[in-house]
């Protein structure tokens, strides 16, 4: 037989076993799968890192599951939860103790003790104070943490700070085991070393579940912990063995793995699409966030340093239907800075679309009539941005202003924002920086436009008055809570006022969840953004 | 032919250099900030402090000659650093990968060129039939038809006939399944589990397919034109005279002289199934280098993007010098 026949007959056969595989796989009644509670959650983005003292992004999706806070809050019911501690106290405005619960174990099965929060608070609050590097500053108020027992810790403070929110910050709030220093063979707490053994996929939590395989930019596998302290109180018998993070950046995929069965929770599929999935019998889960889009003006270049010109073009957004428009109804309206729900928000800061009012800001300014250019920058891919930009365009049109939009991924959006402060002529008009919460304190949205933020006050905006109010309200929140809720709205007056940044909205986030999946109430935190607690989520099918 | 490996193997190292400093300097005039990035998107008050030690530890803050050669140093001495992005070794991030767009890549080959010579030598022998026009409409209507959109349809068709195509795996099988060689199909048998193997070339057959697509048609008009030219050649003619069938003479005869070129043919399409690749995994919910192209440049990873770009040279470079080394063995009449 010569070479090339044997080429074709090696053809026929290729084909003829490939058809014979899937008839044999069809015939068999599909693979016999294990027997495994399998959950599949698709979310969009890579994950940046997982060292529960550093990551300051995507990483949460996965911390928030592997890792527990002292102490859990939910601003929208205004309620903690006990976590790792079962109580705690105030003793004094500096000095508060925590009680740590019993029968808590690490995943390497090491205990829980005061030892082990005293150095994960440490150890993030050290990597902030040397590098700037991850949430450490929220625990600028601690001096000290002090092990009063093997089971109860004390946090000595330099100034008066609401610790038990700070507690339960959504990033750098973590407890783990301290043994992570002999796994990684650190020399101390500062070592560079601990944080790549954590990157490398190893988890050392004491949530409802560990990492069992991590790759960053594909799928993240968590396997459950059986000897976690909370199974007991959930009684969840149905909460899945396996949960695999997928990282499913096409929204159109998403919704294929949904149609197909290989994605059980879905979190990115187009908002258009949702109604025809539910029809098909998936359930869509709104769920309130604190994601908001805060539209920021460049305070520093022309025609936007002028506040009459900016009120004008805050008068010109169609408010009313852009919920609709942009977000197809999965959003709540802004108002002022601070997200609904969050501690600060005020309800009655909101702008009206009037043209007549904004005909008449650009009289008072003398812009009125005269031929006036700006632009806005919007991140490529953010559908809802980019309706909004042609919104405006349209309506702005009609002032005889001509909106130019610039579309730039992420990391570049960055760089012009903060370009207001090298050359405010390089950085846009507008812009919008979308931002998601830390610890709930009015201070993490409002220091947005506080002068010294050089990275993400994107407006340029400086008025010592605002800082001053933002930095007696921040350190007035350990001792007088209310009354420093009253400067954090003076601050947001000032800001409404002079038109400087409005938030447009705040996400309500649809997760889509196939008909096989029961998902409790209390799977979701707003705090926690995109993080699915899996503890409660059940496998029905 | 000692001769010619260092000759190639002087050439493609030189070009690889080129390529690496090239990209180099293309991450580097492009927009992002890598400090910003290594640093983690830091808030609060010290967030320019980080940046700032971020750009220092990176050495950004150097001249950009001193960075290069720096960064070509160290990342031909083997140390390739960390992800800025993703803060893991480089070298797994891309072996891992590679591994995945490799096992993607070999599968749609093993079909592409069988598949396409057998596909060629049909339509050469019913050169002028309706069964051949509606075979060269088809291979012009597949080349032309966006990967994308054609990815959609394959996993949409393969929903409706109830098989999985999207990932691997099954993820219910990763916690029976021991990763040996990083090719899962391999790895399954490896293990000997029949029921993996089953899901995982159920689920690589589909992007293989589509990834097929190009070779298979591309070799087919290659194969049909020049075996259908080989018909008016004195022998052919002869042989026809003598009563020796067309087929006989096509395969015996004609075939052997139009393989030599099909493999030239299949290095060269390789590079375009690389770049395919990139969207049939990302449709697919596959990892593969693609996707570490597009995060990386996302990010503004540059050691991941550069180290991304040696692979994928490296591996193109191979092919190409294999596949000219497998023709001169196949016909002794080429010189290289």
């Amino acid at each position: 037989m010569g070479f090339s026949r044997r080429l074709v007959v090696i053809a026929i056969l290729l084909v003829l076993v490939l058809v014979v595989g899937m008839i044999v796989f069809s015939t068999l009644g599909r693979i016999a799968t294990p027997q495994v509670k399998l959950v599949v959650y698709a979310y969009r983005d890579s994950i940046t890192g997982i060292d529960p003292s550093v990551e300051f992004d995507t990483g949460i999706v996965v911390l928030g599951v592997v890792y527990e806070p002292l102490v859990y809050y939910n601003p929208l019911t205004n309620k903690f939860t006990p976590a790792l501690a079962k109580n705690w106290s105030k003793i004094n405005e500096t000095f508060w103790i925590f009680k740590l619960r019993e029968n808590v174990v690490f995943h390497d099965g090491t205990p829980l003790t005061a030892d082990a929060v005293r150095f994960s608070i440490l150890r993030t609050k050290t990597i902030y104070d040397e590098s700037g590097l991850g949430p450490g500053y929220i625990w600028d108020s601690v001096e000290d943490v002090v092990v009063l027992n093997s089971s109860a810790v004390g946090l000595r403070l330099k100034y008066p700070a609401p610790i038990d929110l700070i507690a339960s910050s959504a990033y750098g709030a973590y407890i783990y085991s301290p043994k992570v220093l002999e796994y990684s063979g650190a020399r101390d707490l500062k070592d560079e070393s601990i944080r790549f053994w954590f990157e490398k996929g190893r988890s050392l939590g004491s949530g409802p579940y560990y990492i069992d395989y991590y790759d960053p930019l594909n799928e993240v596998r968590l396997k459950k912990f059986e000897k976690w302290w909370g199974w007991a109180e959930v009684n969840n018998p149905r909460a899945p063995d396996l949960v695999v993070i997928k990282i499913v950046s096409d929204p159109i995929t998403q919704v294929m793995g949904l149609r197909g069965g290989s994605i059980h929770i879905a979190m990115a599929v187009p908002r258009v699409e949702i109604s025809s999935l539910v029809k098909e019998g998936f359930r869509v889960i709104k769920q309130h966030t604190y994601y908001s889009y805060i539209l920021m003006f460049n305070t520093r270049r022309w025609p936007t340093n002028i506040t009459e010109f900016r009120l004008a073009v805050l008068h010109a957004i169609p408010w009313d239907n852009l919920i609709d428009k942009a977000l197809h109804g999965y959003g709540i309206p802004g108002s002022g800075v601070i997200p609904y729900g969050y501690p600060g928000y005020i309800d009655n800061l909101r702008f009206e679309y009037n043209l007549t009012a904004s005909r008449e800001f650009l009289e008072i300014a003398g812009l009125y009539g005269a031929e006036i250019e700006i632009e806005i920058v919007i991140t490529t891919g953010y559908e809802e941005e980019e309706i909004f930009a042609m919104l405006l365009k349209s309506e702005l049109a009609k002032l005889g202003i001509k909106l130019t939009i610039r579309h730039y991924p992420w990391e570049l959006v960055k760089e012009y924002g903060a370009a207001v402060w090298r050359n405010p002529e390089e950085a846009p008009h507008l812009i919008i920086n979308d931002w998601w919460p830390t610890y709930p304190t009015p201070y993490d949205y409002l220091y947005l436009l506080h002068c010294s933020s050089k990275e993400w006050n994107w407006a340029g905006y400086c008025n010592g008055e605002l800082d001053e109010l933002l930095d007696t309200a921040y350190e007035l929140e350990g001792e007088n809570y209310e009354e420093a809720l009253k400067l954090y709205e003076e601050a947001q007056m000032i800001l409404f006022k002079e038109g400087v940044a409005t938030t447009l909205w705040t996400i309500t986030q649809p997760f889509v969840v196939s008909p096989t999946i029961g998902i409790r109430d209390n799977a979701f935190n707003p705090l926690y953004m995109y993080v699915v607690w899996f503890q409660y989520v059940e496998v029905l099918g | 032919m000692v001769k010619y490996y260092v000759k190639r193997t002087l050439l493609g190292s030189t070009l690889i250099v080129g390529l690496l400093i090239i990209t180099y300097l293309l991450v580097y005039i492009a927009p992002g900030d890598p400090a910003h990035v290594w640093a983690g998107k830091p808030r609060g008050p010290k967030a320019t402090e980080a940046i700032e030690l971020a750009r220092k530890e990176l050495g950004l803050d150097q001249p950009l000659h001193i960075q290069i050669v720096t960064f070509m140093i160290r990342f031909l001495t083997g140390n390739w650093g960390v992800s800025i992005a993703f803060k893991q070794p480089i070298a797994d991030v891309i072996l891992r990968s590679f591994k995945a767009t490799a096992e993607l890549l070999l599968f749609s080959y093993m079909i592409a060129i069988p598949l396409g010579l057998a596909l060629g030598i049909f339509m050469a022998l019913k050169r002028g039939s309706k069964v051949d026009l509606l075979l060269r409409l088809t291979s012009s209507m597949f080349i032309s038809v966006p990967r994308f959109w054609l990815a959609l349809i394959v996993v949409f068709v393969f929903y409706l006939i109830g098989f999985q195509s999207l990932g691997r795996m099954d993820p219910r099988f990763s916690i029976e399944f021991k990763e040996v060689t990083g090719f899962y199909l391999l790895d399954s048998l490896l293990i000997l589990r029949v029921d993996i193997f089953l899901d995982v070339l159920t689920r690589l057959t589909a992007p293989s397919l589509i990834i097929a697509v190009y070779p298979v048609f591309s070799i087919a008009k290659y194969v049909r034109y020049t075996l259908s030219e080989r018909f008016y050649e004195d022998y052919v003619i002869e042989a026809v005279s003598l009563g020796i069938s067309r087929i006989s003479i096509l395969t015996r005869y004609a075939l052997r002289g139009v393989i030599p070129a099909v493999v030239q043919l299949a290095g060269i399409n390789f590079v375009y199934s690389f770049v395919e690749t990139t969207i049939v995994e990302l449709v697919f919910m596959r990892e593969g280098i693609g996707k570490i192209l597009v995060d990386g440049i996302l990010r503004s990873d540059y050691p991941l993007i550069v180290a991304a770009f040696f692979t994928v040279s490296l591996i193109l470079v191979a092919v190409n010098t294999f596949t000219d080394i497998l023709q001169k063995r196949l016909d002794p009449r080429v010189t290289i």
